[in-house]
């Protein structure tokens, strides 16, 4: 659970929403690794992305053990997946192109699909905050307005962007930094205004300086506003 | 008085064809055409891309060489040469 202890607490907010630069390797390791999306945290396959085979590459006899090795993995849940790993494109009819090509390479390779991605699933991926927290929290506290949550992860030694990045794929709708920024500076483990205090901040002091001012003070039958022309000389 | 197959036919890398190598093999831009005698023994191969590495390439054995160009050696493949061992 959090530790709240006051030398832990101003440690959390030395920091600033930056990783604790003394946190465990094990933390780093987990947020870094296995990560489905070509160029995201560590490759599924081999030691580097630039070792993966380009489209045409694929076509080489030699890959078969890479795309075995890629459709066993247990976040390939399908052709699709796999090529999602494969390549950063984003358009439609590449991404066609590609699922066209890997799916003549399972063929040529004679390589049993469907048992290979069973294979990965069997093997269950374990999600990133179950990694972290050593333990899977029960579905009904893992949600964005978790302040509990967001406060553990951070006082684990997570950056902003690594919860944001962390939570977004285990609860409803996107988690932005701002939103965890504004979180933990609810439950005091970050200096500073929340958005929302910033916001209305603004609003008054909008209403001080920038609003229009009514004078009544001074009598007369009309009430409205006293103008005097010299002003617009 | 012989007769010859031939075959004409578009390819692209993965592409699987069956010809015979004691032929004439002629490919350009994607399109491959094989001349060969009908009796001959066919083989079935796969269109594949191999990178040369420095000034080498190594290519399977029985793999007939399609183009050669930029780095880039085209080839066809005996399709037995595909297949991941059970190791």
């Amino acid at each position: 659970m959090t530790d709240l202890h006051p030398e832990s607490v101003e440690a959390a907010r030395e920091r600033g929403g930056a990783a604790d630069p003394e946190r465990p390797d094990s933390i780093g390791d987990t947020l870094n690794k296995d990560k489905l999306g070509y160029g995201e945290g560590e490759p599924l396959v081999g030691e580097s992305y630039e070792s993966y085979p380009s489209r045409a590459e694929l076509s080489n006899p030699d890959r078969g053990e890479f795309l075995q090795e890629l459709l066993s993995h247990p976040l390939v849940d399908g052709l699709d997946t796999a090529v999602e790993e494969l390549t950063g494109a984003g358009d439609t009819a590449t991404l066609r192109k590609w699922l066209s090509t890997v799916e003549a390479a399972t063929e040529a390779h004679s390589l049993d699909v469907d048992t290979l991605l069973a294979n990965g699933e069997d093997q269950g991926g374990e999600d990133t905050l179950t990694s972290l927290l050593g333990y899977e929290p029960p579905t009904d506290v893992v949600h964005r307005d978790n302040p509990v949550l967001i406060a553990d992860l951070y006082t684990l030694g997570l950056s902003v962007s690594e919860i944001a990045d962390t939570l977004t794929p285990r609860v409803e709708g996107s988690v932005s930094e701002g939103h965890v920024r504004d979180t933990l500076k609810t439950v005091g483990l970050l200096e500073g205004r929340t958005r929302e205090e910033q916001a209305e901040a603004f609003e008054d002091k909008d209403s001080r300086i920038g609003g229009t001012t009514l004078d009544f003070s001074e009598g007369g039958d009309s009430n409205g506003l006293t103008v005097n022309a010299e002003d617009f000389a | 008085m012989s007769e010859l197959e031939v075959l004409d036919t578009d390819v692209s890398p993965l592409s699987r064809v069956e010809f015979s190598a004691d032929g004439r093999v002629e490919y350009s831009d994607g399109r491959l055409r094989c001349l060969y005698p009908s009796e001959a023994d066919t083989t079935e191969y796969v269109v594949a891309v191999f990178n040369v590495e420095g000034e080498t390439v190594e290519l399977p054995d029985g793999a007939v060489v399609l183009s050669i160009s930029e780095g880039v050696v085209v080839a066809a493949v005996p399709s037995d040469a595909y297949g991941v061992s059970d190791e």
